[in-house]
């Protein structure tokens, strides 16, 4: 036998296998979610039991700064599971979103989600999280280029955080823990661009938002090609991982998606993804 | 061969004729009544008896029907008129009812005019909504209330526009948009016609859009917007020093997510505010005050008292000052003359989520008294002269902590109204008793999928519980006593309605819709429906008939939150009706 053709024949027994495998569990999961205490779906009902076939359906969303690398690494992990990539692009103008809304998207048309932190507890039951595949660090960012790090920012400034995230809590609880007169005044902003404009207007000296948001935005935009990362100090060097979310009774792709993702990390892929994206995203150690 | 061919299809086609033509005429009852006259001013100041022609059903917010052909003695023997399935999803609705027509807003914005003594439809008008909006579904697309006025239907649409629907075709006459649906902006509460124009509250604002949430004014002729008055203090006008310092883009929420009441006499517009976004304080920003600055966040959880004619504010009063705990007070405002120190004030009177009923002078906004119902361990003391609450500082969530607030966040009361009665100088309110183990959490998780708590809440049945959730209560406004209470293990989802026939109607979420006598809080009558209580009940007449009318659903947001401490009591995925009830003729 020719080795391409064995090649052709050995990934079309692969890829149905993988069809029958992941149609099989989907319509355990299918059943078992409905014993789980999860989100109502107006007329659930017609979602049906969604047909994936051959695909491998993942969800990319604008509002995500690492959206143009998560979809060129869905891509490549649909290709090391023998599956087509289908994608679902979301251009929302909303500035947030909820969980709730996910778990219809995740039930109607996507296997993966692409772009969450891995944040212990910060989640229902009914998803779950691939292993990493990028880390990114939240940084400051500031216009004056004497300050070298957050502690050269005047505690008479003030520092404009994105609401809410890992780094945002760790700041306030920083800023708890001084005396009245040695905190900066935090302004908690909707959103990274909102937190760097306020920089940009003199509202705030210092933004603090995840670093990915940053450099899309100074990629994107030149207005905030004159603000700088500074170091932390004194808060320490924060950072988080970033995998893709999926329904927790979808054990069995998780666990390929896993060994896709690991699979790519080793063989360069996911670095060259990176570079191709000037990517300020790192590779976790656990993920190789 | 060919003719008698031709023949049968000549007779076969006349047939047809006549049959597809008699089911029409059969189908077309005078479901219209003919006379549906326009709803002038002085109707809405002094509507008719039989009507329910706003929210509340007159301008005090009593939510009271003077009818008493269903009373004490007979509504034992209430049976069903007819019912009508509605579009399934979150009901939360007051119909309207004038000159016999009754009008139902079903969830995801389909809109229905039924005789209301027979249960025929007159018109439908169902809203294209954008297929995004659909798709995400929940409490957005429900409403709570509709308006009339002269010969139109006022309308908030789940994607920010109001509407004025012909009450007679059901056809738009105006069509106005306030602002980006796709921004999060929402209508979840309905129009509120006051002083000739159309006013309507703005909800969404936990949506991260600076700024926060407004009311509106509205020309009846067209939607044309009026005036504004935003919820949230501007950094430069009075009350914009309360955000400890932050910026405008920084301060989030104060929805406006109810509809008001109004004092034709002062041309006053009472309207109530929700929380400050997000929820916790310390993510928020405003806690700790910061040195030289106040942080009470102006005019999150305050009555508001606007001129119905400028928009201006006359006075304001806050109930609970930089909330941190999801404590709305944005609910009805209950216009009142009640005894205090042996004089007669002209009150207004609510509820917050904390379950402490509360009275103001409606002419200046001064407090009068405030007064507890259901265990709470949020607010410590009140001061006696100005209301202003100390605060338990163990119920504060703090980053880094599990801290235990009563209630949780959904409330001890959440916007199932309470309602007043002349007839027993009584405000019967429906109630829950819960607490939250509250733990602020990153909720980064997507850059989008940020969520508005940023907490988590675990919620459980209060200390030493004994197992009931739901309650009623009557309390006397006259000396502020307990006049009875009814405790039960399920949630009380409904509203209420008093009635001059002696009678509170509300309903649960075990699916009981109930009467009580309105003296001693006896069930005289109860049927169960096909699914949670969690609307409005309202009363009207249809020529010398009274009926009653509930609208049921799966159950909102908050009748669902409540149900996850009752988890034997379950209810069916789908099923939204309205129920109709009447005495039999011959009783």
């Amino acid at each position: 036998m020719p080795a391409t053709r064995h090649k052709r024949e050995t990934t079309q027994k692969a890829r149905a296998l993988a069809v029958r495998v992941l149609a099989a569990l989907t319509s355990i999961a299918l059943s078992t979610l409905a014993l789980a205490q999860t989100p109502f779906i107006v007329d659930q009902w017609k979602l049906g039991r969604r047909d994936s076939g051959s695909t491998l359906s993942y969800c990319v969303d604008q509002r995500d700064p690492d959206w143009p690398v998560a979809r060129d690494l869905a891509q490549q992990i649909a290709g090391a599971l023998l599956l087509e990539p289908k994608e679902r692009l979301f251009t929302e103008q909303m500035i947030t979103d909820n969980l709730d809304n996910l778990y219809r998207i995740l039930q109607e048309s996507c296997d993966l989600f692409m772009g969450f932190k891995l944040i212990p507890d910060a989640y229902p039951d009914w998803m779950t999280l691939t292993r990493a595949y990028y880390r990114a660090s939240y940084v400051v960012v500031v216009a004056d280029g004497k300050w070298k790090s957050l502690a050269d920012v005047p505690r008479t400034g003030a520092i404009a955080a994105t609401l809410g995230t890992s780094a945002d809590l760790r700041l306030t609880q920083y800023l708890m823990s001084l005396r009245d007169t040695e905190r900066w005044q935090r302004f908690p902003m909707a959103n990274d661009e909102a937190a760097l404009r306020a920089v940009l207007s003199g509202t705030a000296q210092a933004a603090l938002v995840w670093e990915p948001a940053f450099q899309a935005l100074r990629r994107d935009d030149p207005a905030f090609a004159r603000l700088r990362a500074a170091g932390p100090a004194p808060l320490p060097a924060m950072t988080a991982d970033v995998g893709a979310a999926l329904l927790s009774s979808e054990s069995f792709l998780r666990t390929n998606v896993d060994q896709a993702i690991a699979a790519l990390a080793a063989d360069g892929t996911l670095a060259r993804i990176f570079a191709d994206h000037k990517f300020p995203g790192r590779i976790p150690q656990d993920s190789r | 061969m060919r003719r008698s061919r031709l023949l049968a299809a000549t007779i076969l086609g006349v047939a047809y004729g006549l049959l597809s033509l008699a089911p029409a005429s059969a189908q077309q009852p005078a479901a219209a009544p003919k006379d549906i006259k326009p709803v002038t001013d002085a109707m809405l100041r002094n509507p008719p008896a039989g009507d329910w022609l706003m929210w509340r059903r007159t301008y005090d917010g009593w939510g009271y029907s003077p009818l008493d052909q269903i009373n004490k003695t007979n509504v034992k023997n209430l049976q069903v008129a007819w019912t009508w399935s509605l579009s399934p999803g979150a009901t939360e609705i007051t119909p309207i009812v004038h000159d016999g027509v009754l009008y139902v807003f079903n969830y995801a914005d389909k809109v229905q005019a039924i005789n209301a003594a027979t249960g025929d439809l007159i018109w439908e008008y169902a809203r294209t909504l954008p297929q995004r909006l659909v798709t995400q579904g929940g409490n957005n697309l429900a409403k709570r209330n509709l308006a009339i006025y002269e010969d139109k239907l006022i309308v908030a649409t789940s994607d920010v526009h109001l509407l004025a629907l012909d009450l007679k075709t059901g056809k738009i006459v105006w069509d106005h948009t306030t602002d980006n649906w796709e921004k999060g902006w929402r209508y979840t509460g309905g129009p509120f016609v006051a002083g000739g124009k159309i006013l309507q509250g703005m909800t969404g604002c936990g949506n991260a859009e600076p700024g926060g949430c407004y009311v509106t004014a509205h020309d009846p002729k067209n939607g044309n917007e009026v005036w504004r008055f935003y919820t949230i203090a501007r950094p430069d006008e009075p009350g914009g020093d309360t955000w400890n310092g932050l910026p405008l883009e920084s301060r989030f929420g104060a929805s406006a997510w109810n509809a008001g009441s109004f004092d034709a006499e002062t041309n006053t517009v009472f309207w109530g505010v929700g929380q400050p976004y997000p929820w916790i304080a310390e993510m928020r920003g405003t806690y700790p005050a910061k040195p030289g600055q106040k942080n009470n966040a102006l005019y999150s959880d305050s009555t508001l008292a606007l001129d119905v004619n400028t928009g201006k504010l006359k006075w304001h009063y806050q109930h609970l000052q930089n909330d941190t705990w999801d404590l709305d007070y944005a609910y009805e405002r209950i216009l009142v003359d009640i005894p205090v120190n042996g004089q007669t004030r002209k009150a207004v009177v609510t509820v917050g989520k904390a379950g402490i009923i509360e009275a103001l002078d409606r002419t200046n906004g001064s407090w009068l008294w405030g007064r507890e119902t259901v265990y709470q361990n949020v607010v410590a003391s009140m001061d006696p002269k100005t209301g202003e609450k100390t605060i338990n500082e163990a119920s504060i969530p703090r980053i880094g902590k599990t801290t235990v607030n009563c209630p949780a966040d959904p409330g001890s009361r959440g916007w199932p109204a309470t309602a007043y009665s002349p007839k027993t100088r009584s405000l019967y309110l429906p109630l829950n008793e819960y607490c939250s183990n509250t733990t602020p959490t990153p909720l980064d998780a997507g850059q989008a999928y940020t969520g508005g708590g940023r907490a988590v809440f675990a919620r459980t049945l209060i200390p030493k519980s004994d197992g009931n959730v739901g309650s009623v209560q009557a309390v006397k406004l006259t000396d502020r006593t307990t006049a009875w209470s009814h405790r039960q293990r399920s949630p009380q989802t409904g509203a209420v309605l008093p009635t001059g026939g002696g009678l509170v109607f509300t309903g649960t979420w075990d699916r009981y819709f109930r009467a009580f006598d309105d003296a001693t809080g006896k069930i005289l009558w109860q049927t169960r429906v096909n699914n949670a209580v969690n609307a409005f009940p309202i009363s009207f007449t249809v020529g010398n008939k009274q009926y009653g009318a509930i609208a049921t659903g799966n159950g909102s947001s908050e009748a669902k939150s409540l149900a996850t401490l009752t988890p034997e009591l379950t209810n069916p995925d789908g099923g939204s009706v309205l129920w109709v009830f009447a005495l039999p003729d011959n009783k």
